[in-house]
């Protein structure tokens, strides 16, 4: 029976229903784009923090000589150097250790593949896995421990040189002496969207042979486990124990972009509230309004035997699915908001995430409910004596 | 009794009906009629004073407490026929049981009602589409709907043509054939000889109280007692 009344009272009054669920989708769709940014953003600065995962860059110290004759500048020579791959378990003797997920040592040289100069880059794969877990590979990731000659390639160096799974390839190096030939085989392909693109990564050892490098490494990545870790210390520590490197921290880049977060959620909140606080005042003013025209009709259903309860729980019903509507239609609303959000300030799609129709909705009803407490209140003082009398 | 700070509606008004009753109230515009009928009926309260329904001093009653009596005792008829004007005539008389159980939807004691206040055919209708006096046989099957004790009725057939007002007179007098009491308010004299006696307003007082009809044979003494 509740069903019917409810039903029937609000076909009735459509266009008064739909104001008020308009009313919701304004706070609602405000509040839900704030979550859905708010939370893929997170997630992608994260995902960012993952992918700086080292969150500090080793990279040996050079010094430069100028050059001159005469008073002619002639610039600067900087002498290629390398950190020694014997000094890298020194990082773990660091107080901040136990916050070190990985350490990945790149070994950097310009190699002749297929008659193509390409950057031929030896690592360490089970590090470069941890430091790195986000890089797409199609294939699989060499393993260091079996693979003998296994290689990962970009996949631009993949597509220009027609390298697929299981292809074969050779790399020549030049050195001054000799010339190295190594051969290796293609396990995997590795697709970042970075410069990592445009690289063949071998085993350590394999390049150190190639380029007659042993023991040496070009620079180091270093991921940190840390939420509120002082990685700047964990950077000058490092630089206390291989004296020979600089260490920098990326820190900064991303908290750069949680800066900006912060200031349009702040700035989104103040929206928001202000959004919410509209909704209310919306269904408050249509509740009320519509308590107002059916008050000869709440004074019959008093007459006939309608407790308060009663007409309280019937507005509260209504209140609810304006809620509903108003919260589901405002997500949606909200997904649109998003991608606008996403794209215009971070410059990333904003996909829609299921789990924020729940918190729309909890908002949404809430407020409903809330702004319906004044208008339920006024339903409970009519009077039936008072509103039957004559008219 | 004062009916709010400034008008007293009604004024050292002593009355007693006894139940199976018919008893018409008349009296001008302003007399305090609606007002004596709403305070029985418990839509009301008195300032001051007392009234006894059934034993019960329902002026001690909260609230709460007064509006289920109204619904458990109580059926209203109104001059204005006052149906819910989106419900169809049978959702009006379903409301009466909704109220009264909390639950349920009562269709066919509801259709039952409306059978026996001949709008069997009617079932569907809104009160718009209905004629005066087709809404006021829903209204009465609704005031039936829970077979209340009491029937209280303002001006019932003050809306409707001669016709139709006997269809809702003979209605009343069946049921009080069946025992129910009945208070009838009315302008018109020939209603009023309906009712087994009179009660005059005037100005808020009884002007001329007579006596209980001799025709009312009635064991249950004092089981509804206005004062």
């Amino acid at each position: 029976m509740r069903f019917r009344i409810l039903s029937k009272s609000i076909s009735r009054r459509r266009s008064r229903v739909a104001i008020a669920i308009i009313a919701v989708i304004m706070g609602a769709s405000v509040f839900g784009a704030l979550v859905m940014t708010s939370m893929e953003v997170r997630d992608n600065v994260g995902l960012e923090f993952r992918q700086y995962g080292a969150n500090i860059l080793m990279i040996p110290k050079t010094d430069s000589i100028s050059v001159s004759i005469g008073e002619i500048e002639y610039g600067s020579v900087t002498e290629q150097r390398y950190i020694e791959e014997s000094d890298l378990p020194k990082i773990m003797e660091i107080y901040w250790a136990p916050n070190i997920l990985g350490i990945a040592p790149y070994l950097y040289g310009m190699a002749e593949v297929e008659d193509h100069a390409v950057i031929l880059s030896g690592v360490n794969f089970s590090a470069l896995k941890i430091v790195n877990p986000w890089w797409n590979i199609e294939g699989d990731w060499v393993d260091d421990d079996n693979d003998s000659h296994g290689a990962l390639v970009g996949i631009t160096v993949s597509e220009a040189l027609n390298l697929g799974i299981g292809d074969n390839f050779t790399a020549k190096y030049n050195n001054t002496q000799n010339e190295t030939i190594q051969s290796f085989t293609v396990k995997g392909i590795v697709d970042t969207g970075g410069s990592e693109d445009y690289q063949i990564f071998t085993k350590l050892l394999d390049a150190q042979l190639l380029y007659d490098k042993e023991n040496k490494v070009s620079i180091v990545q270093v991921s940190a486990l840390c939420t509120a870790c002082p990685i700047d210390v964990i950077a000058e520590q490092i630089e206390e124990k291989i004296v020979y490197v600089e260490a920098k921290s990326v820190k900064q880049m991303v908290n750069a972009e949680m800066q900006i977060l912060g200031k349009v959620e702040s700035l989104m909140f103040i929206v928001t509230a202000i959004a919410l606080l509209a909704s209310a005042m919306g269904v408050m003013t249509t509740m009320t309004t519509s308590v107002i025209e059916r008050q000869k009709e709440i004074g019959i259903m008093k007459a006939i035997g309608a407790e308060n309860r009663t007409i309280a729980s019937l507005f509260y019903s209504e209140a609810v699915i304006i809620g509903v509507l108003g919260g589901v239609i405002g997500y949606f609303v909200a997904i649109v908001l998003a991608q606008f959000i996403g794209d215009s300030v971070f410059n990333s799609p904003i996909s829609p995430n299921p789990v924020v129709l729940l918190y729309v909705l909890c908002v949404s009803i809430g407020v409903a409910l809330l702004a319906s407490v004044y208008p339920v209140r006024r339903a409970i003082f009519i009077e039936p004596a008072k509103v039957l009398r004559g008219d | 009794m004062d009916y709010n700070e400034n008008t007293r509606a009604l004024d050292n008004v002593n009355i007693e009906v006894m139940k199976g009753e018919w008893v018409s109230i008349m009296g001008a515009s302003g007399s305090g009629k609606t007002t004596l009928l709403n305070i029985i009926g418990c839509l009301d309260t008195p300032t001051s004073g007392s009234v006894f329904t059934k034993g019960i001093k329902i002026t001690d009653l909260d609230p709460k407490e007064l509006t289920r009596f109204r619904r458990e005792n109580m059926g209203f008829i109104f001059q204005q026929f006052h149906l819910v004007p989106y419900l169809t005539a049978l959702e009006n008389v379903m409301l009466a049981k909704y109220f009264l159980h909390g639950k349920g939807d009562h269709e066919e004691d509801a259709r039952l009602a409306l059978e026996r206040v001949d709008m069997g055919h009617r079932l569907e209708h809104i009160p718009a589409h209905l004629s005066g006096g087709e809404q006021q046989r829903v209204a009465v099957a609704r005031a039936l709907a829970n077979e209340p004790e009491i029937i209280l009725a303002d001006e019932p057939t003050g809306n409707l043509d001669q016709k139709n007002s006997w269809k809702i007179l003979e209605l009343l007098k069946s049921l009080h054939d069946e025992g129910h009491t009945i208070l009838l308010i009315t302008h018109e004299p020939d209603i009023g000889k309906m009712g087994n006696r009179t009660i005059r307003l005037v100005d808020g007082q009884v002007s001329s109280p007579e006596p209980l009809s001799s025709s009312i044979i009635n064991e249950n003494r004092g089981e509804s007692n206005y004062e």
